[in-house]
């Protein structure tokens, strides 16, 4: 077969179209975010199950003033194992690493946002009633603890800017972006002016 | 048949990628990253994260004592609040104060000990040399030197950290000396009380004239001189305030009556004054007549006063006599306030000053009397068991010159600088040595032999101050809301280890023996910071319960205390001191054989005084506003500029025996004629960006002849041509 | 059934005779609202304060001299807010719930147009990256983010505190916050009480009352651009002079 002028440049021109596209929707999403290990293995399943019994605001609680208390400190986690529960190796690190010398478990945070965004958990929680998975999905039900996918460029965390790279279909949980935020608030009547959730 | 790579291959290659990417989100993605970034610049300092924790504790960077609520984000505060309700500083806080958590990370912060060499070089060394070198310094001073040859400057005498200074101080037969502050005076008119005298405090609250002599009673700064017991009054409320100060300071604007007194004539102002109250028979004649032990008499005070009528104080003072007798005649219409201030960098008034001001308050019958002086510690209750020789605790200006072979001075921010070469003229010459315990490198200090680092007022527990016009006692701590770095130490700890013969107590022993004693005082009450009230303090049924609200951030007060007016000498019949004030009046003193062409008078900012290091936000006051002049600045009147021939914004040196500093010229019309004022600091290295330098500072100029007065400075102001 | 929010009018209200110059305002600003430290080339003209306390005197001699402070930030126009208008970015506007003026730092692009429009000087733009020395990043106020080099910033009547303060009130189920929840930081830090903030529509409020009173005035009236930042003073020439002149930057211009 005699391959045409114009059938060697279509074939190029679908050659170059492939490795783009390739690249666009499989290279650049691995190499752009890197993937982070938690310091250390945890279970929602195990903590929050008959034998333990734990509730989620047991660790996630609001304080006094009203902010999320967030991630809990070590000093939750004292309170249960103080000396190892079993002989895992997490469990010893968690034990030898962080609660004999008193160190705070660096957790990296899914759903962080950025510095400049101003998000009250009371208020959505509490007066609008959303409940956490929502945002969250069911993070609580999960057995292991995924790695942090992280932007390597802007630093941010893949849950914010969504995890669907095509950016099409996407919204809580797996995407938190500011547009996630005003969807919401537009369905719910919410308007509001910048300074609202900037801070 | 062949197969060849054309331009036109390559086009398509290139064109199906464009497509390919544009048909991929990597570009959108992109942008958007890029939009990202731009917007958060990733060395953009990053927040603190987590719960936000609140504890309350006491400020220590002066003796005022301000209630602090500090909110806590990881253990590091990241928000410093007033205390509404408080009784010392009635919910407000200084700039000082506002920002003092970030002096733990000052440039000028002292990391390491240090000593100078024989070579004249500063170099490190560890903390066990450094120790071992004092103890060997100790050594040799007591096997040479006598009385008072080993000294304490003390910034802030007077808490439970003190007395452990003058025992140590006491088996060494050393000195406990008094560093400059806003109270220093009122231990003058202590000294005026014949037979033993409390405490005493200013009743400002309830005085009805307020007669201050330049003290910055308007600063509303810190609590320290009347600021916090004029706060949140109305205007019909407050005294009248009379300010007497040549320097027109916040205080002098703000006053309801300035008077503009020549510099250094306050002592001719006051005797004038009290000419008034003599002759026109306004003086409390009950009193005076029961107590007063010199009134009368050859020599005595109504003799003195008698040639110092308005019409000649007036031509000294430059304040018209129709103002002196109105102001004499407010003064005695009821309870009234004297306050010999001390300026943060000008330092005190003279001895005399002082006396011839609280005549006054004698006079009027204002000592013992509420609205006037009043006792704060009517009994021993809070004292230390003065078991063991305690060291006698002096004024700098009384100590011998030449005296002191070692000098150890506390690490504790006094706010009033001291001039260099007043430090120098008590120490032996030629082997006197210093040793400095302080956090900082303080410009009166940068030549100690020997620094050992200690911790900040933020990291470490203390007493906080009583403010000079709080009229009860009252105990609060400095609660640390940081963690203390592991090269600072506590001055006592140092003591400690090269303590030979006494047992050195640590702060939190000496600290908690105070408060049970207190406990067992069973009076007062005690306020709590995070409900807003205060408690009968026998509501707290254990010394444990006491200490535990102590350290939460509490205050006690004691109740208040009466106290009536014992026997007193008004200016003592003393006929040198009577031949040298009438000179005076005749012939006003200038000149120490200097040629007298323009008067320096250095003063400080009540909140950012003297030779300690500011937080960088005060820049905001100093460099990025000129609200606050520092000490590259020169103020003087036109009429002055025009006859020195200087316009505003000319460099100019200002040059005494001593040195000069450069300085650029501002315009002041309200500044006196032939006068020229200069802040003591802060100099820029202050906010720690720039190089030090000796020599930059108006403290370095005065000579202080004359009982460690340096408010008055004959100089020359020449143009510097650049 | 409709869920009516009431109208705030946020609006502070300054009374000169009580400031005394000490600048605690500025400093306690500056630390809650993240403000940073310019290095000393900066002088007055470059440097970033969102309440500068400016000082301005009779120009007489003693006794008959006379000094007044001051403090200017965001005037918070209510009417034609100068500043919207021109920005090309969007980054300024007018919550209409509250009438504070919010600058966004995020969506500035440095033009300066709003600096250029505003009336009051009460804008400042960031000539340097914002540093804080070595160790005390950790000190900042979490509650604003810093501003990056190259954008505008200004007082926003400490809209972090009104965060805290919808935090607090939410906790405890309330969706609207009490008048003495949300404070600013220069009216809580002033040592004379001449601050006083509150909401202007609120007619029971002291900052209603003070601001409705003989003796308040607003900068530069006439511009009719309606500051809801009022000042007080019995003091003629003072009241003259602000309400007429544009202030002038204290000291002489550097270099």
């Amino acid at each position: 077969m005699i391959l045409t002028r114009r059938r060697t440049t279509i074939l190029f021109f679908i050659i170059g179209l492939v490795v783009a596209m390739l690249a666009g929707w499989i290279a650049v999403p691995a190499a752009l975010y890197e993937s982070i290990e938690q310091p250390l293995g945890f279970s929602h399943v195990v903590h929050s199950s008959d034998d333990v019994g734990m509730e989620c605001d047991d660790c996630h609680h609001l304080t006094s003033e009203g902010g999320f208390a967030g991630i809990p400190q070590i000093a939750v986690c004292v309170d249960c194992h103080e000396e190892a529960i079993g002989t895992s190796k997490d469990e010893l690190k968690l034990v030898e690493e962080y609660i004999k010398p008193g160190r705070e478990i660096p957790w990296l945070v899914y759903a962080r946002q950025p510095d400049n965004a101003f998000f009250p958990h009371v208020r959505h929680t509490k007066l609008a009633k959303i409940p956490c998975k929502q945002c969250h999905g069911d993070h609580g039900q999960t057995k292991t603890l995924r790695p942090l996918k992280r932007n390597r460029f802007t630093g941010y965390s893949r849950d914010i800017w969504g995890h669907d790279f095509s950016g099409i279909t996407t919204s809580p949980p797996w995407s938190m972006k500011m547009s996630d935020c005003v969807d919401c608030h537009r369905k719910r009547g919410v308007r509001d002016s910048c300074l609202a959730c900037h801070k | 048949m062949g197969f060849s790579v054309k331009r036109r291959d390559f086009l398509g290659l290139v064109g199906g990628g464009a497509v390919g990417a544009a048909l991929s989100p990597a570009p959108w993605k992109g942008l958007d990253d890029i939009a990202i970034w731009t917007q958060n610049w990733s060395w953009k300092p990053r927040l603190p994260r987590g719960p936000v924790e609140v504890a309350f504790t006491h400020c220590g960077l002066c003796h005022a004592g301000c209630g602090l609520k500090v909110r806590s984000v990881g253990g590091s505060p990241v928000g410093v609040h007033g205390v509404p309700g408080h009784p010392l500083s009635a919910g407000f806080v200084c700039a000082l104060g506002l920002a003092g958590r970030y002096l733990s990370y000052h440039p000028s912060r002292i990391v390491e000990p240090t000593i100078v060499g024989a070579d004249g070089q500063r170099r490190g060394i560890p903390f066990k040399a450094a120790v071992r070198q004092l103890g060997d310094w100790l050594d040799d001073t007591r096997s040479g030197g006598g009385h008072g040859s080993v000294a304490i400057l003390d910034n802030r005498p007077g808490r439970m950290r003190s007395l452990a200074y003058r025992k140590w101080l006491g088996a060494l037969d050393g000195a406990h000396i008094k560093g400059l502050r806003e109270d220093t005076p009122i231990n003058r008119l202590r000294a005026m009380l014949d037979g033993p005298a409390p405490e005493l405090g200013l009743d400002i609250a309830r005085a009805r004239t307020v007669l201050s002599f330049g003290a910055p009673v308007l600063e509303g700064l810190g609590s320290g001189e009347a600021g916090s017991q004029l706060r949140g009054r109305s205007d019909s409320d407050k005294p009248y305030i009379v300010q007497i100060e040549t320097r027109p300071s916040r205080t002098a604007r703000g006053a309801d009556l300035w008077l503009r007194i020549a510099p250094g004539t306050e002592t001719v102002l006051a005797l004038g004054l009290a000419n008034v109250l003599v002759s026109e028979g306004l003086y409390d004649k009950e009193i005076i007549a029961q107590q007063a032990l010199d009134l009368d008499g050859p020599g005595g005070y109504r003799e003195l006063v008698a040639r110092f009528s308005p019409k000649k104080v007036s031509r000294i003072t430059g304040i018209d006599a129709a103002t002196i007798k109105k102001v004499a005649r407010r003064f005695a219409s009821g309870p009234a306030v004297v306050i010999p201030g001390v300026d943060p960098g000008g330092g005190p008034l003279s001895a005399e000053a002082q006396t011839a001001a609280f005549s006054l308050s004698l006079l009027n019958g204002d000592v013992g009397r509420p609205g006037g002086v009043v006792a704060r510690r009517a009994s021993g209750t809070t004292q230390l068991p003065r078991e063991g020789r305690l060291a006698d605790t002096v004024e700098l200006a009384d100590v011998p010159d030449g005296s002191i072979r070692l000098l150890i001075a506390d690490g504790v921010a006094g706010g009033f600088a001291i001039p260099t070469s007043l430090l120098e003229r008590k120490l032996n010459p030629s082997e006197g040595r210093v040793v400095s315990l302080a956090p900082f490198e303080r410009s009166a200090l940068h030549g100690a032999d020997l620094v050992i680092p200690s911790t900040t007022p933020f990291e470490s527990i203390d007493e906080a101050g009583v403010p000079i016009d709080a009229p009860v006692d009252s105990m609060g701590l400095t609660v640390p809301s940081m963690r203390a770095p592991d090269y600072s130490v506590d001055s006592l700890r140092v003591l400690s280890m090269v303590a030979k013969s006494s047992v050195v107590p640590t702060i939190t022993e000496l600290l908690r023996g105070r408060s049970d004693r207190i406990h067992a005082g069973e009076r007062g009450s005690v306020f709590d910071p995070s409900k807003g009230e205060s408690v009968p303090l026998t509501e707290f049924k254990t010394n444990g319960d006491l200490w535990r609200a102590l350290t939460s951030g509490g205050l006690w007060t004691d109740a208040s205390a009466t106290f009536s007016c014992p026997p007193f000498r008004l200016m003592g019949a003393n006929a040198a001191i009577r031949d040298r004030l009438h000179r005076a009046l005749e012939q006003p003193s200038t000149a120490d054989g200097w040629a007298h062409e323009i008067t320096l008078m250095p003063f400080g900012w009540r909140d950012a005084s003297g030779d300690g290091p500011l937080p960088p936000v005060m820049a905001k006051l100093f460099r990025e506003t000129r609200l606050r002049l520092d000490s590259r600045f020169a103020t003087i009147c036109p009429k002055t500029a025009g006859d020195l021939g200087f316009v505003e914004g000319d460099k100019a040196s200002i040059k005494t025996s001593l040195g000069s500093i450069t300085v650029e010229v501002v315009l002041d019309p309200a500044v006196v004629d032939g006068v020229v004022h200069v802040a003591v600091g802060p100099s820029t290295e202050a906010f720690g960006d720039a190089s030090r330098g000796k020599g930059d500072q108006p403290l370095d100029l005065p000579s202080c002849e004359n009982d460690a007065c340096w408010r008055v400075i004959p100089a020359k102001m020449l143009e510097v041509v650049s | 059934m409709t869920k009516t929010t009431p109208q705030k009018r946020y609006g502070m209200v300054i009374d000169i005779d009580r400031c005394d110059g000490c600048g605690a305002c500025m400093v306690a600003c500056s630390l809650e609202n993240n403000v940073s430290v310019v290095p000393p080339e900066a002088g007055i003209h470059r440097g970033l304060t969102w309440i500068r306390v400016y000082s301005v005197t009779n120009e007489k001699e003693y006794p008959h001299s006379d000094t007044a402070y001051l403090p200017v930030s965001c005037q918070h126009c209510g009417n034609e807010t100068p500043c919207v208008g021109v920005c090309p970015q969007s980054a300024v506007d007018v919550d209409p719930k509250n009438g504070i003026v919010s600058q966004i730092p995020e969506r500035c692009m440095g033009c300066r147009y709003c600096m250029v429009a505003c009336p009051y000087h009460a804008r400042y733009f960031n000539w340097w990256d914002p540093v804080w020395p070595e160790g005390t990043e950790h000190l900042l106020n979490p509650g604003v983010t810093p501003r990056m080099r190259g954008v505008v910033e200004k007082c926003n009547f400490c809209h972090g505190r009104h965060h805290a303060a919808q935090e607090r009130a939410a906790s405890e189920g309330r969706s609207e916050i009490e008048p003495n929840e949300y404070q600013t930081a220069c009216a809580e830090a002033c040592p004379n009480g001449a601050i006083t903030f509150g909401d202007l529509a609120d007619k029971d409020s002291e900052v209603a009352k003070l601001a409705a009173g003989p003796e308040s005035f607003q900068l530069l009236k006439t511009l009719g651009t309606g500051p809801k930042v009022y000042y007080l003073t019995q003091r003629g020439w003072v009241r003259d002079m602000a309400a007429k002149t544009p202030l002038p930057l204290d000291g002489q211009p550097d270099d």
